[in-house]
């Protein structure tokens, strides 16, 4: 029963728990071979059983389809495969009656080359405004000092048109030619998408890129002043027009430079946290701590209306440009013998594969995903421990159909085989007769049933959404411990990120004469005392405990 | 005359600006038997209670065909009542417990005069209640206006078999959820200040079509959940008027333990955290046992439990796990005069109705109903207890180790409830 | 000789051409009308499907446990409603573009088809409703029968889960036509039988017991905790 689905919280987004999906893979409604609105209205009761309260929905619009999507060639309507605005409609009612939250993709660095202001711009005089929504050169020399990201697939930044018989610049893709944020044309047009979509009952938008917005000589082009001006701009916007609407600012920097993109509670409210995710994966490999705590303890406080996002897996590959040398040729050793599975600068894999399918290690990542300090995002099909196809190029092999039950086309669709976007994942292990909701939810020991009560059980305690942590220094490398604070609650996380028994002597001597209560099952543990605290966790073990008075 | 001029006059022009310092509510219907004695004695209640400011009294009629209405309005003469205009509940579909079709309407209309004049403290009594004293309603409001007390709640003196739902259920529950000892939340009667009035009209239950017989229950979980102060008063002996035909034990069940595990759901941040339980303030004397106890019929009672196992067994092994059933039917096997249903036992079976309930394990009203015949069992176990001594003392002993079995057991209901496995 | 021969083939050849002038049209009218169905049907199928799918009818099916019973986890159920409805019309025009060609057989067999239709969709409406409503009154009526103290509640509740099957199957047989008079008075004689036989029983053989417990009704009070305020 959820009463009151809405209440009108301003931070809301603290005590989400999202669910990312892309609308092409989750479900097809009218059997056309690729996922639908219809498909997913339809899929909304299993989102609502699972507990999420948001859903973040990956680019649906009208593109060429040549980055998957987030080449838009029109931000105002629908992709005739996804079905029409009123579907969406319709889904984004029908996800806030059962209490869910809609965020969807704003990509504002860039346009597909198929977008009519680009094949306006190529053919207008230069100095027009209409030229001037794409940065336009004659020569290709200028800001060199802006790396090139995509680095398996472009040499430069810059591409010649022949139509304009210009250089344009473009950060990704050369068919994503960037949008020119000094025009005012450009931040005009881009607030009436925003209202557009507002006005279609979106809770939230994920700003794509966002550090690239501006470029200017003699800089790498990312993070600058101008560029944070036109995001305070959007928040200003928004402030005045749906003040509970949440901005997500995906920028794939330093947690210092990301820190800058919440400004002072006035530019996004939610920053991705990108180097935590591989410290985690490689802190269980190393069966260490250390590189957890350290990136922790290196992320700078943000104001208290922001809020990190966390997540193991998302749509892209692991992404290791933030870690040291070093670390990303032990993560490639450790996650990646398989050179297929490495892509730009990362590793292209899903959650159950990383971790070579193992329940337990799947538990206990999820385990930290779902108690550190921010918004857990899981991505869709993660939460029944689906796999990928390495053979599929890019990283569409990480965004194989869903798999809902053992029948044709693994439920998802139920057109010809042949007719699927993508081939759903057949091998023997993580194959949908193997893995599908179905299966799962007639089993009440699968890892379906296990994520839904831990959703039910994290939603319960604001404290992991919205309270403080602070690590404890066990002698015992293994063991990760923290304490987790919010108002009256004082939670603490143990886990064992080894594959055997360890002993744990914590230092409780703060909470003297409180009792641990192991939340997952209500058990009372003894009592702390001015001794160390002992635990032996068993191999990737986990512990939350409610210390009460 | 309790009303003053403004508010007579203020309810001939329709009652916008009314405002009385002090707000008693009856709440009737088909109530003509007690009414004028009722509306007798909260009117000089009221002169007293009220002290210097204004006062109201409001009465609350739910279509009586009686002439409750008339009479009422002939014993407050003229200008001393304010009805409360409502939507009356439909004839169909079943009487609640306390026979007053639509009481959650009634409730809401008075609160809401309660609200609009301003009121520091608002009273609520059944007209049904045969003998209201005059000092009911001083005693309601006193804890509110001089104590700071936000939600005065009435203690009545009852025998072992009286009230047996409340005392074997809805208290116990109540009071291992919010910690607090609330010994009758159901009750038909309170008093509430300003503040929380506010907060009643804020809560979401209203337009909910099952709230409407368990209100008076979910107005107290209202109080104690939110966190304002409760206190007790005591009242003495309670005598009702019957209002039409009594409705059956298991429909009662229904309405009242329904009420209490609807809002389970929606406060469970507030009672997961809650650990043991607080006493509350107790104003006026205890009260003296009056009256004979009425007749209980035990052998019936354990009929009737043994009836139900043999019968719904198969439909509680959806709701109880096996070591609960396998005690059930060592119960059934035990001689009638060593009957004992452990306190423990009984705790768990209503914790995992609780669970039931929420996971629609069953059409709810079924798995309600057929809490029935445990109850019988319970309550046959209970008075054999606790009412072969009539004395309030052992009465409120054997209350009392009901109330820790639930406290104790109060994590098993937490541990289900965060893990839930299949229940069967 | 070739006169006649031409005679004859003229004759036949006009006999001809009058059968196919006389069929063609029907053929043309068959044609039209099975195309007609097949595009009315497919209109039909994504109204239906879209409208159902709108009324969320899979949900509230479910709740109501239709879902389970009609046991096709992998199609949904307003896929499977409109299927049904989409194969319906199309054969109903397809006979319908027989009985055009006016060739009589077809044409006796679609009048036959087109009669029956409603009721077997009717009969099995009935049958699914009844099933569902004999477990759910059959659990309701035990439980309240445990609740009134009757011993006998499980045979009650049998007998209601029973009685309801029975007069949806009989329900559902009488909409086919098949056996109604049989049916009926099976029925009379089924349930006039026992009214007889539990008239004759109190009557004859247990007219003292019977006397005995209403005058324990009319003499004992109800039982104790009926007065009881229990709340």
């Amino acid at each position: 029963m959820n009463r009151t689905p809405h209440p009108d919280d301003p931070l809301w987004f603290k005590d989400a728990i999202i669910y990312e999906l892309p609308v092409k893979s989750f479900a097809d409604g009218n059997g056309d071979g690729v996922g639908d609105f219809q498909g997913l209205f339809a899929q909304l009761d299993y989102l609502q059983s699972l507990g999420v309260t948001c859903l973040w929905l990956l680019p649906f619009f009208p593109s060429p389809q040549r980055d998957d999507g987030y080449d838009i060639a029109d931000y105002l309507s629908v992709h005739p495969h996804a079905g029409t605005l009123d579907d969406v409609k319709r889904c984004v009612e029908g996800a806030h009656a059962r209490g869910m939250r809609v965020v969807i993709e704003l990509v504002m660095n860039h346009t597909s080359d198929q977008h009519p202001w680009f094949q306006r711009a190529r053919r207008a005089p230069p100095g027009s405004s209409e030229r001037d929504y794409y940065v336009w050169s004659e020569t290709d020399q200028r800001y060199q000092q802006a790396r090139i990201i995509f680095v398996d697939s472009e040499r430069s930044n810059w591409s010649w048109d022949p139509v304009a018989q210009a250089y344009y610049w473009h950060r990704f893709f050369h068919h994503q030619p960037d949008l020119n944020y000094d025009n005012p044309a450009v931040v005009r047009e881009m607030l009436a998408i925003l209202d557009f979509w507002l006005d279609l009952g979106v809770d939230g938008f994920r700003l794509d890129a966002v550090p690239y917005l501006v470029e200017r000589d003699g800089t790498s082009c990312e993070n600058l002043p101008a560029t944070h001006a036109i995001i305070k701009a959007v928040r200003a916007h928004l402030a005045v027009k749906a003040p509970s609407c949440m901005l997500l600012a995906e920028a794939n920097q330093l947690p210092a430079d990301v820190r800058d993109y919440f400004g002072d509670g006035d530019e996004c409210h939610m920053a991705y946290h990108f180097p935590l995710m591989p410290r985690i994966f490689m802190g269980l490999h190393l069966e260490d701590r250390q590189p957890i705590t350290e990136v922790m303890e290196k992320t700078p406080p943000i104001p208290d209306t922001c809020q990190w996002a966390l997540f193991l897996r998302n749509h892209d590959e692991l992404t290791l440009e933030m870690v040291t040398d070093d670390e990303r040729d032990y993560m490639y050793l450790a996650y990646s013998m398989n050179p297929q599975a490495r892509l730009n600068i990362g590793i292209r894999r899903r959650l159950a594969p990383l971790v070579g399918n193992s329940r337990q290690r799947i538990e206990l990542l999820n385990s930290l995903l779902f108690s550190f300090p921010g918004t857990p995002i899981i991505y869709y099909g993660d939460e029944i421990g689906m796999g990928d196809n390495l053979f599929l190029g890019d990283r569409n092999g990480v965004r194989t159909p869903m798999q809902w039950n053992g029948d044709r086309n693994a439920g998802f669709s139920r057109c010809d085989p042949a007719k699927l976007f993508s081939p759903v994942i057949m091998d023997p292990v993580y194959g949908y007769q193997a893995v599908s909701v179905e299966s799962q939810e007639s089993d009440a020991a699968s890892l379906l049933h296990w994520m839904r009560n831990m959703i039910r059980l994290r939603k319960l305690f604001k404290v992991f959404g919205r309270g403080s942590i602070e690590f404890l220094s066990p002698a015992n490398r293994r063991i990760l411990a923290y304490v987790r604070r919010y108002r009256d609650d004082v939670i603490l996380c143990v886990a064992n990120l080894a594959r055997t028994s360890q002993p744990a002597e914590l230092d409780l001597r703060a909470f003297a004469g409180m009792t641990p209560v192991e939340m997952l099952g209500y058990t009372e543990f003894p009592v702390i005392g001015e001794l160390p605290y002992f635990l032996t966790p068993g191999p990737y073990g986990f512990y939350w405990f409610e210390l009460q008075r | 005359m309790a009303s003053t001029g403004s508010s007579s006059s203020a309810e001939k022009a329709g009652a916008p600006a009314l405002s009385a310092d002090v707000v008693v509510a009856l709440t009737s219907h088909n109530d003509v038997r007690t009414i004028a004695a009722a509306v007798r004695a909260a009117t000089a209640g009221l002169s007293r209670a009220g002290g210097a400011g204004p006062v109201c009294l409001v009465l609350a009629d739910g279509g009586s065909t009686d002439g409750t209405r008339e009479a009422a309005r002939a014993a407050a003469g003229a200008g001393g009542l304010v009805e409360a205009a409502f939507e009356p509940a439909s004839p169909l579909g079943e009487l609640p417990y306390h026979g007053l079709p639509g009481r959650a309407a009634a409730l809401r209309a008075v609160l809401r005069i309660a609200d609009q004049a301003g009121a520091r403290a608002c009273v609520v009594i059944d007209a049904r209640i045969d003998g209201v004293a005059p000092d009911w309603v001083e005693r309601l409001v006193a804890p509110v206006l001089a104590d700071g007390i936000d939600y005065v709640s009435p203690y009545y003196t009852r025998h072992a078999g009286e009230g047996a739902l409340t005392r074997g259920i809805v208290y116990p529950m109540f009071r291992a959820l919010y910690g607090v000892r609330l010994r009758q939340p159901a009750a038909t009667e309170f008093g509430c200040s300003r503040g929380l009035v506010a907060h009643f009209l804020e809560q979401d239950f209203w337009e909910l079509d099952h709230a409407a017989a368990g209100i008076d229950l979910r107005l107290a979980e209202a109080a104690v959940a939110g966190g304002f102060r409760a206190g007790e008063v005591e009242l003495g002996v309670r005598r009702v008027a019957p209002r039409g035909t009594p409705v059956d034990l298991s429909t009662t069940i229904t309405q009242v333990v329904g009420a209490l595990f609807a809002d389970l759901e929606a406060r469970v941040d507030v009672w997961q955290r809650v650990r043991g339980s607080v006493a509350l303030p107790v104003f006026g004397p205890a009260a003296p046992q009056a009256g004979d106890a009425p007749p209980v019929h035990v052998d019936s009672l354990l009929d009737s439990f043994r009836l139900g196992y043999r019968e719904l067994r198969e439909i509680w092994t959806w709701i109880l796990p096996p070591r609960t059933i396998v005690e059930l039917r060592r119960l059934t096997e035990m001689a009638p005069d060593r009957f004992r249903f452990d306190d423990r036992l009984w705790a768990g079976i209503v914790y995992d109705f609780a669970v039931g309930y929420t996971l629609r394990v069953m059409a709810r009203e079924q798995l309600l109903r057929s809490l029935t015949p445990l109850y019988s069992g319970w309550l046959a176990s209970f008075v054999r207890d606790a009412g072969a001594v009539e004395n309030a003392g052992a009465i409120d002993e054997a209350a009392e180790r009901v109330c820790l079995a639930f406290e104790a057991e109060k994590r098993h209901l937490i541990s289900r409830w965060r893990w839930p496995e299949r229940l069967r | 000789m070739w006169e006649q021969t031409d005679r004859v083939l003229r004759q036949a050849a006009t006999r001809i051409g009058d059968h196919v002038a006389d069929f063609l049209p029907g053929a043309l009218v068959a044609l039209v009308l099975m195309l007609g169905a097949v595009i009315v049907a497919t209109v039909v199928r994504v109204v239906l499907g879209r409208a159902l799918r709108g009324l969320e009818f899979d949900r509230r099916a479910e709740r109501l446990g239709i879902g389970a019973l009609a046991g096709w986890p992998a199609v949904s159920l307003s896929e499977t409603v409109a299927l049904v409805a989409y194969w319906t019309i199309l054969i109903l025009g397809l006979l319908l573009g027989l009985t055009a060609l006016n060739a009589t057989i077809p044409s006796r067999l679609a009048d036959a088809v087109f009669g029956y239709l409603p009721h077997l969709i009717a009969a099995l409406m009935i049958l699914i409703i009844g099933a569902i409503a004999a477990r759910f009154f059959a659990r309701s009526v035990l439980i309240g029968a445990v609740n009134m103290q009757i011993h006998s509640a499980r045979l009650l509740s049998l007998a209601v889960k029973w009685l309801v099957l029975l007069v949806s199957v009989a329900m559902a047989l009488d909409h086919l036509g098949i056996g109604r008079s049989v049916l009926l008075l099976a029925f009379a004689i089924f349930f006039g039988g026992i009214v007889l036989a539990a008239s004759l029983a109190i009557g004859l053989g247990a007219r003292d017991a019977v006397g005995r417990a209403i005058e324990r009704q009319l003499r004992d009070p109800p039982r104790g905790d009926d007065h009881v305020n229990h709340v």
